[in-house]
């Protein structure tokens, strides 16, 4: 078995979701400290709060996770634990956003764009963010072992490799 | 998604923000307040209005505070559920808007079902049947809808509604019902009154829509990928379905944002020719008089319609259509 190569999120990338999640739980706190008895202001708040409450604990579990992958498969270790052999991985996903329209530079280049890879299994689901150190590094090797191992990936999936340059070759990219 | 929900909700406070500011300097611009309208009124009349009396209204309001106090009474008030009070009713915003709102709801989720019910099968027939009688008939009726005004159409409607149906004149309901409380009977009589201001206001947004889905899904149909999908001998149907009308959608879901506030701000014309117990007429009322908390919080009601809007249009179309904008210079 090959050494396995290892992703991990840097503490910069997630600092600042971390300082949105207490924002939004801040802003949206406040009122509902004030709200005093109003059940729906405390229902609309209280909602948003936990939204933002939860995003904050996906971060933390992100910030903990560490991204290994072989030649066999990909594994994610330290707060979520999830593994895949590339014969077991069903589908890929490779997903873009974007908060403004129009914008196109990437987080880490100050801009409002990311993206986000899902590699799912029978029972298993790992999610890797764009702002892990050497994206473009995983990308290519996931890309390769989509193609090596034929790995279902949607034409949308196949685009997006190929505008990062991950796709392994321009064929199976236009392979919808 | 959850993180591109975040961001996107962290975006819509300074927003709001902004447009809170803009409401109630909008609502602050008419020269004078609520009680100088009222002392013109009482005056016009011919009626004497007491200098010491109106003062002390004048502080019982907090009108003689500074324009940045009553803004920020105003606005932490509505943080807490609390919007204000109404002079012209004397009574609190909440209690003077009471059952209004409901029903603007209803009346506006039903327009908004319509408009997609009808605009959808609509539109999909016309472009995968271009140029056909069905087409040119359904074009035809279209461009009717988008060239009536809805105060003309509203007149019709009552007319055909009142000697074709024996539905009362106006309002959402017949006139036993108004002011009592909920009940099946009254439920009955509402759904009776609905479909004419649905119809009405409804008809415009549908033809602009049909003309939308139409124009998008016929440039979609003429792409080469169509074209090749078909040569490979996938179904019609499944040519159809697949992608051209997945990205065809996509216009489609942008326009949520822009439906809401339009659909409860262009059914105030209509609400008044109708009658109906919506919020549209209070609102110009309100307007009018210069009753600033009611038509703040109308007003900020409609920019939260929008905002939410925009933002539910966002996520769905992000969950559509997750491809890397090339055009937009991507983030490589």
């Amino acid at each position: 078995m090959s050494a396995p190569e290892q992703f991990r999120y840097p503490s910069r990338a997630v600092m600042k979701d971390y300082a949105q999640a207490a924002t939004g739980a801040l802003i949206f706190g406040a009122p509902l400290i004030l709200a005093g008895g109003n059940i729906y202001v405390a229902t609309i708040f209280g909602a948003i709060v936990l939204m933002f409450v939860t995003f904050g604990w996906s971060t933390w579990r992100r910030h903990r996770s560490v991204i290994c992958v072989t030649d066999e498969g990909i594994w994610s270790e330290g707060a979520r634990t999830a593994a895949l052999r590339w014969t077991d991985v069903r589908q890929i996903e490779l997903r873009y956003f974007a908060t403004r329209r129009g914008r196109g530079r990437s987080e880490r280049d100050g801009g409002d764009s990311w993206m986000q890879l899902k590699l799912t299994g029978d029972r298993v689901a790992i999610r890797i963010d764009s702002s892990i150190e050497g994206f473009d590094r995983l990308a290519r090797r996931i890309g390769r072992a989509a193609q090596e191992f034929d790995l279902g990936a949607t034409p949308t999936t196949k685009v997006n490799f190929a505008a990062i340059g991950a796709a392994p070759d321009p064929s199976w990219a236009k392979q919808a | 998604m959850l993180r591109y929900i975040i961001k996107r909700v962290l975006t819509m406070i300074p927003t709001l923000c902004a447009i809170s500011v803009l409401v109630f300097i909008i609502i602050q611009l008419p020269p004078g307040d609520f009680l100088t309208t009222q002392i013109a009124e009482l005056r016009a009349q011919g009626m004497d209005a007491n200098n010491a009396k109106i003062e002390f209204l004048r502080q019982q309001y907090g009108l003689d505070r500074p324009m940045w106090e009553q803004y920020a009474i105003w606005l932490f008030g509505m943080l807490q559920g609390d919007f204000g009070y109404s002079f012209e009713y004397d009574l609190p915003v909440t209690e003077v808007v009471g059952d209004r709102l409901y029903l603007s709801f209803l009346l506006s989720f039903a327009t908004i079902l319509f408009t997609w019910a009808m605009a959808f099968p609509i539109g999909v027939y016309s472009a995968v049947n271009q140029y056909s009688v069905g087409d040119h008939a359904l074009t035809f009726i279209g461009f009717l809808g988008l060239a009536t005004p809805n105060f003309l159409l509203a007149l019709v409607m009552m007319y055909l509604a009142k000697v074709h149906f024996g539905i009362s004149i106006g309002g959402l309901m017949d006139p036993q019902y108004l002011d009592q409380p909920f009940s099946y009977g009254k439920f009955i009589s509402v759904l009776e009154h609905l479909w004419v201001p649905v119809i009405v206001i409804g008809t415009s947004g549908t033809a602009g829509m049909i003309r939308r889905l139409r124009a998008n899904l016929l440039d979609e149909l003429q792409k080469q990928y169509v074209t090749t999908a078909r040569a490979k001998g996938l179904s019609p149907r499944r040519a159809l379905i697949k992608y051209p009308l997945r990205m065809s959608l996509n216009p489609f879901i942008a326009d949520i944002g822009n439906l809401l506030p339009q659909v409860v701000s262009g059914a105030a014309v209509v609400s008044m020719v109708l009658s109906l117990p919506t919020t549209g007429p209070m609102l110009i009322e309100a307007l009018r008089s210069q009753d600033m908390y009611l038509a703040g919080s109308f007003l900020m009601f409609l920019a939260m319609l929008t905002v939410v809007g925009v933002l539910l249009s966002d996520i769905a179309l992000a969950a559509l259509d997750p491809r890397i904008r090339l055009g937009a210079g991507t983030e490589r």
